[in-house]
């Protein structure tokens, strides 16, 4: 039996109106907040363009307007009528041989190779095909439109969101190489991800391999042991001036196996996330950076999957890892696009951190002091830990400008909230040097 | 309050004057259940924004049926939970510690210092609960709903809602006095009670 309304006011948490009261006013949000939030309004969001990535930069544009041929315009059956940029350069749902040209799908995916192939789909929901015989080379632009490509070879199915790849059919053999990026391959209820460097054979034998989980040095968490997957064969070296992924595809793996069961603790909830959803492939990248591996590599990877997400709270997160990982890769780009992101984004709650970090690679990088300070001094009125770093990189652009009580002011501000670390220590040497 | 038919069909379509009336209605309510169901890791600014990026896509397709509000509380629901995993990922893969990592815009300088250490210890007791006792809790207990109203909101039968909400009383109860809630001074002035940080 439920309890009734009066048993439960009996129930009461608060023990006094006076405490319920003071309990939801804490809740309340406050003028302040929602002034900001009133000043974001969500419906007039600037549109966010897509920039050209930095690293593993697509052959897609040349590729495209090298041979491009257009075959037959159709529009799909039942689809979405192709708008915008051009014809789809195939017939839908007839079988046709490549020859050496570049054949655009859509916008986003250019397609060569000896091969023959039908073409099931292509609209923006996505473009299919199946290849009936040959290599085909696939080109996808991951932050391009209509970019989720999935290729049928004998019930393998490649899917992919942007990536450069080839698919080789002979007969019962088929065979997918990985110039750039991650490829998911499907076949028999299984899956693998193959990356950059790697191929992959259908196994002709049901043969299990076993994936020795890489070290985990580096990772701050204690991952549970990992169960056996069906892995790549046939791995190759990866071609020279690209870098090895193995880690890169490896630890997320790793991750992604502890995250599938439930992250969390007695103290807080545990949290289950889906595999293949974005929150997946969120924790797959912030493991990456969490693990400390190169600059370069956790680009590429980051750029994958922010394609995917853009304009959503898994994009907002993916951007910030990108903007803090290009600072190490081209820190001019870098302050370029954190200013770009800081226009695009003015009242962001994370617009503070942004605006810090670009004002660290400006000071630290670029060694433009007087443009940090700028960034420095202002958000060092802040009152929490944000606040307190700039003030230490105020102090310290101050002195290199040769601006020394400025300086001082701001490094015994600093000190005074207790910056830590190395910081502290650099703070405390400039400050000594200043009074010397 | 139910939308009239003229104020759906304006919204419905597009138009910015009515989209800004709605959002000015419901602004405030959306913070506070980002505050309330979000808790100490996740940015309640950034919730409250995300839900109304996200009605106002889905705004052609509302047919006013439910409560402009019951509609936003489902969203924010699921904006919440999506938040409050990913704030747990990150703390997983070690990017944050603990609950007090993420800096919030309530630490400007303009802020009520007393507001916000009262605020995280609320915050701190309501993550005591189960996600479904935290939300019933916030409806009837700290927004004043009655349990038909929140039995609507949740698309749960009342029933369910009372027997939740006396686990959920339990629960805070207990919370509030381990966080140091229950020795606020409540008389007006600001009592250093200490409590969890």
């Amino acid at each position: 039996m439920r309890p009734q309304d009066s048993e439960v006011d009996a129930l009461g948490a608060f023990g006094t109106a006076a405490l319920q009261e003071a309990v939801t006013d804490a809740t309340e949000p406050s003028d302040a907040e929602l002034e900001r939030l009133l000043a974001r309004r969500p419906w007039t969001e600037p549109v966010r363009t897509s920039r050209p990535l930095v690293l593993g930069g697509l052959g897609f544009a040349a590729a495209a307007s090298a041979l491009a041929l257009v075959i037959a315009t159709s529009a799909p059956q039942g689809g979405v009528q192709p708008v915008g940029y051009g014809p789809v350069a195939m017939d839908l749902h007839m079988e046709q041989a490549l020859g050496a040209q570049v054949v655009e799908l859509g916008p986003s995916i250019a397609m060569s190779g000896d091969a023959t192939v039908v073409l099931d789909q292509a609209n923006e929901a996505g473009t299919t095909l199946t290849l009936l015989e040959g290599r085909a080379h696939f080109d996808v632009d991951p932050n391009g439109e209509w970019r989720d490509l999935a290729v049928d070879a004998d019930g393998v199915i490649v899917q992919v969101h942007g990536t450069v790849f080839d698919v080789i059919r002979d007969g019962d053999d088929v065979r997918v190489e990985v110039e750039r990026g991650r490829v998911s391959v499907t076949w028999d209820s299984r899956e693998v991800f193959v990356t950059t460097g790697q191929s992959w054979d259908r196994p002709t034998t049901e043969v299990a391999a076993v994936w020795t989980p890489p070290s985990d040095e580096g990772l701050s968490v204690d991952l549970p042991s990992v169960q056996a997957q069906p892995v790549s064969s046939g791995q190759q070296a990866p071609p020279e001036g690209v870098a090895d992924d193995s880690v890169v595809d490896a630890v997320p793996m790793e991750l992604a196996e502890a995250v599938d069961e439930g992250i969390g603790t007695d103290e807080e909830p545990v949290f289950r996330v889906r595999e293949g959803s974005a929150d997946h492939e969120l924790a797959q990248v912030l493991a990456l950076q969490a693990s400390g591996i190169g600059a370069a590599d956790l680009l590429v990877e980051t750029d994958q999957v922010l394609g995917r997400h853009r304009g959503s709270g898994v994009g907002t997160e993916l951007e910030l890892v990108r903007l803090q990982t290009l600072a190490r890769v081209d820190p001019n780009l870098a302050a370029v696009e954190m200013a770009d992101w800081l226009d695009a984004n003015p009242g962001a709650s994370r617009a503070p951190l942004v605006r810090f970090e670009r004002a660290r690679v400006t000071h630290r990088a670029l060694g433009r002091c007087a443009s940090a300070l700028r960034d420095y001094r202002e958000l060092a009125d802040r009152a929490d830990d944000i606040g307190a770093r700039a003030a230490a990189g105020a102090g310290l652009c101050a002195a290199e400008l040769g601006h020394n009580s400025i300086a001082e002011r701001y490094f015994a501000d600093a000190l005074e909230r207790g910056i830590t670390g190395t910081l502290q220590t650099e703070v405390q040497a400039a400050r000594a040097a200043l009074r010397d | 309050m139910a939308l009239s038919p003229e104020e759906l069909s304006a919204l419905t379509s597009g138009d910015p004057m009515a989209l800004d009336q709605f959002y000015r209605q419901h602004a405030r309510r959306v913070l506070g259940w980002a505050i309330r169901l979000g808790g100490p890791a996740v940015d309640p600014e950034d919730i409250a924004h995300e839900v109304f990026a996200i009605a106002f896509r889905k705004i052609s397709g509302f047919r006013g049926e439910a409560q402009p509000s019951t509609w936003l509380f489902v969203i924010t629901r699921n904006v919440v939970s999506n938040a409050r995993r990913r704030a747990a990922i990150r703390r997983f893969v070690g990017l944050e510690n603990g609950m007090d990592e993420l800096p919030s815009p309530l630490e400007g300088v303009d802020e009520n210092m007393e507001q916000r250490r009262r605020r995280r210890q609320v915050q701190l007791a309501l993550e005591k609960l189960k996600t479904s006792q935290r939300e019933v809790l916030v409806l009837m207990d700290l927004e004043g709903r009655t349990a038909p109203e929140a039995a609507l909101m949740l698309g749960v039968p009342a029933g369910t809602v009372y027997s939740r909400l006396h686990y959920a009383r339990r629960a805070f109860k207990s919370a509030l006095q381990r966080n140091g809630v229950t020795s606020w001074d409540t008389s007006g002035a600001v009592a250093d009670v200490g409590g969890a940080r």
